[in-house]
């Protein structure tokens, strides 16, 4: 994710932003020598005890969040690569499903990178997915199940930035949300629906 | 036919009427309430598209699958790896428990896998929980 934010900041000129962001992520890094060292005092004299707890909680509740996320991203490249090797898809579509699975692919390493950053251990992917391949018989299937997957990536990022303590990570997400909302219209359009069928959604 | 018979069969005619929409009036509210329970079934269905980035009715994903779940102890779905969270929270899901985890899953269950802010429209989560409620294993869903 640090990659992605150095590839969307790289066309803004030398400024605030970039200095703002090193300046978060060298606190968010010191965060936990701050935290050992309040541990210590709070080990010492016995008060804020509470205060060393919350910032090591929260750590662990972002870590949590990101290893949700890259589990589901690690879902989505199985999907994918069940559609691909279906047998379904013409050359057309089969290029987009691989350009996809690609994305989701980037996503689990920017993610992981995250939660090593975070001194964590990123969600592995699982040896087999359930996906109902009884119900896959045709191209449109395969799409209708890939759209519904990337609609619910949305809604879970959506839900996801919302919880995080890091803002970095919220716009991180934000960013790859973005890209999951764009898989979504593509499919639709694929299948001769309304690529954007509203203007908000949750 | 002599005035003598046609006022008794007007007269058994009018009760027959009156009795039938009698019948009917006491019908209607519960055929509304199952028409209404239809109507948000089917829009809880609608709004489970934003829980299909990890969950699906019939086989566990990223989360747990949905089919049968009213009246299971949290965190016992066979064959999916929940967080100890889950696990302890000694929950059982019914109407009450998944609206307050609904609402906002990491404050009713700290801890929990399932990082989602939550859905705050109380509406929006009574007819999820009715689309919940209706995935019985006899549910096309659920096949």
């Amino acid at each position: 994710m640090s990659e992605l934010f150095s590839q969307q900041t790289s066309a803004l000129p030398q400024q605030a932003s970039t200095l703002e962001f090193q300046s978060r992520r060298s606190f968010f890094r010191t965060g936990g020598q701050l935290t050992l060292s309040a541990m210590s005092l709070a080990m010492l004299s016995g008060l804020n005890a509470k205060v060393a707890s919350a910032s090591d909680q929260q750590t662990i509740v972002d870590i949590r969040i990101l290893n949700t996320a890259i589990a589901a991203e690690h879902e989505a490249v199985a999907a994918y690569q069940l559609g691909a090797e279906s047998g379904l898809l013409s050359a057309s579509i089969l290029n987009v499903a691989i350009q996809f699975q690609g994305h989701h692919k980037a996503h689990i390493d920017a993610l992981a990178k995250e939660v090593s950053s975070l001194g964590g251990e990123a969600a592995n992917p699982l040896a087999q997915y359930q996906f109902p391949v009884e119900k896959l018989k045709s191209e449109t299937d395969v799409l209708i199940f890939a759209a519904s997957l990337e609609r619910g990536a949305v809604s879970a990022y959506v839900g996801a930035i919302p919880l995080f303590e890091e803002r970095e990570l919220s716009k991180a997400a934000a960013s790859i949300l973005a890209d999951e909302a764009m898989h979504w219209a593509v499919l639709r359009q694929a299948l001769g629906l309304d690529p954007v069928p509203g203007a908000f959604f949750s | 036919m002599s005035s003598g018979r046609v006022v008794p069969v007007f007269t058994y005619c009018i009760l027959c009427i009156g009795y039938s929409g009698t019948y009917a009036n006491e019908r209607a509210p519960k055929q509304r309430l199952d028409s209404q329970q239809a109507t948000s079934v089917q829009a809880g269905k609608s709004q489970y598209a934003m829980c299909q980035g990890c969950h699906s009715p019939g086989y566990n994903r990223t989360g747990p699958m949905h089919c049968g779940i009213f009246g299971r102890l949290a965190g016992s779905q066979v064959g999916y790896q929940y967080s100890e969270a889950l696990k302890l929270s000694q929950l059982r899901w019914n109407r009450q428990t998944l609206d307050r985890f609904l609402e906002a899953p990491v404050k009713a269950v700290p801890g929990t896998s399932m990082t989602f802010a939550g859905i705050s429209d109380a509406y929006v989560r009574r007819q999820l929980i009715d689309y919940l409620a209706s995935l019985t294993p006899d549910h096309t869903d659920c096949q």
